[in-house]
């Protein structure tokens, strides 16, 4: 890769309108040049938070993000376009960020953060900016951040509502201490059904971007201990203060292990169509069917193995590349990745349609 | 005493509204979580904190206020 390193004044004239901030000055650019920032999550929240801090001149700037764009994520998800859909969200925002800013670097994480890979990709950066979407991994970056001690600015969003905090940050509380419980798995609906303005991620998102600088360059006060309650059709604001719980803290820091929660949400935001398949060739197909159901897939990267068996023959699945299970309909698919997800296996997807259309798809 | 309970997130459409007054008798802010429950069973499920003058309450604090905000967590992204 090819990146065009500008001239020192050519830097000052960038970055001019922050470097004529009394608080910022050319100290303040040359802070935000050495801050290595970490986005988990390149959609609603990822994408604005993520032109903002390339604007910003970040120095190095990670993404994580293991889904591909599709049509329904351009309402909001603006990093994106058309020619993105089916395309792998980390790499795509990489390569036009750098488009925006050459003179910074990008990392790009192309496949989910989990239990195998957060905390080596957590160190490697000063803050964290969750812009997930779902519990599962909301936790999962709060309790590897407590103990790896790494502040991260929390995002979220409920249809026309979000929520910004910062957490572990300077000995400040965490995401637990403020909600301990994690909801239970029928408390979260789908996150495919809910709607949501594609506007309030912008917001939220920017907001994120906005204490991330804050806290680089020391400006200003920062949402640490206090949650940002915004609600977009009345303009509603509140600050809602709240405590460190040491007790909780010090059980995610002393743990051997770090657990998953088992609310079942959008970490499964797995299921991907035939369309969505960059190449066909490459991934493990998986056939959880019983094995006399028709019509059978002859294709030398289909595997069979009937979702009765499937515990039982977990060892068969590689931990390595993109698995892809498909039933007759799709709903023994997603109960196969269900029990992929808990026995860890990283990479895996379940068709949305069924046998009889990838046949159809193949021989087209 | 009559608290008015302000709902947040998908809260207000488990409820159906966005407050309500109820009467309630609890003093600290885990009893009113459970008495708020056992008026409202479709809570039982749902993850929620209250907040009284700006700040999140943890169980053992008194109630001294007349409005109370009810906040879950939000998963979107």
């Amino acid at each position: 890769m090819f990146f065009h390193h500008f001239p020192e004044d050519e830097k000052v004239n960038r970055y001019q309108r922050h470097i004529q901030l009394a608080e910022v000055g050319a100290e303040g650019q040359a802070k935000l040049e050495a801050a290595k920032v970490l986005i988990v999550g390149a959609g609603g929240l990822g994408c604005p938070a993520l032109q903002y801090l390339a604007a910003a001149g970040i120095g190095t700037i990670g993404i994580v993000d293991g889904d591909r764009v599709s049509l329904t994520n351009l309402q909001r998800q603006v990093l994106f376009d058309e020619k993105d859909i089916g395309l792998n969200k980390a790499e795509r925002a990489k390569s036009k960020l750098e488009k925006f800013n050459s003179d910074i670097e990008i990392q790009s994480f192309p496949f989910h953060l989990g239990l195998e890979n957060a905390e080596d990709i957590l160190s490697k950066f000063d803050l964290v900016l969750d812009c997930t979407d779902n519990f599962v991994t909301r936790y999962l970056i709060n309790d590897i951040c407590v103990r790896i001690n790494k502040p991260f600015v929390h995002g979220s969003l409920y249809k026309y509502e979000g929520q910004v905090s910062v957490f572990n940050y300077q000995n400040g509380p965490s995401y637990r201490c403020l909600f301990p419980n994690p909801p239970k798995a029928g408390d979260v609906p789908n996150c495919n059904e809910i709607g949501v303005l594609g506007v309030l991620p912008g917001i939220i998102g920017t907001i994120q971007a906005t204490e991330a600088i804050k806290m680089i360059l020391g400006l200003g006060e920062v949402l640490s201990g206090k949650l940002l309650h915004y609600d977009l059709l009345h303009h509603n604001q509140k600050i809602l203060e709240f405590e460190r719980n040491e007790e909780l803290i010090a059980k995610i820091k002393e743990s051997k292990n770090i657990e998953l929660v088992d609310t079942d949400d959008c970490q499964l935001d797995v299921q991907i169509s035939i369309e969505e398949i960059t190449d066909l060739d490459k991934a493990l197909l998986i056939d959880v069917r019983e094995l006399d159901e028709f019509p059978r897939i002859e294709k030398a990267n289909v595997s069979e193995i009937p979702l009765s068996q499937l515990t039982q023959m977990i060892g068969e699945i590689p931990s390595k590349g993109m698995k892809i299970f498909f039933c007759a309909s799709g709903v023994r698919s997603n109960q196969a990745l269900a029990v992929a997800k808990k026995e860890n296996i990283p990479n895996c997807f379940s068709l949305l349609e069924g046998a009889e259309e990838l046949e159809n798809w193949i021989k087209k | 005493m009559k608290i008015e309970f302000r709902y947040h997130g998908k809260l207000s459409e488990v409820l159906g509204r966005n407050s309500e007054k109820l009467q309630v008798n609890s003093q600290n802010a885990g009893d009113l979580i459970r008495e708020l429950i056992l008026q409202k069973p479709q809570l039982k499920e749902t993850t929620f904190q209250l907040a009284q003058k700006n700040k999140i309450l943890k169980s053992e604090a008194p109630i001294e206020e007349l409005d109370i905000d009810v906040f879950p967590p939000f998963s979107g992204g």
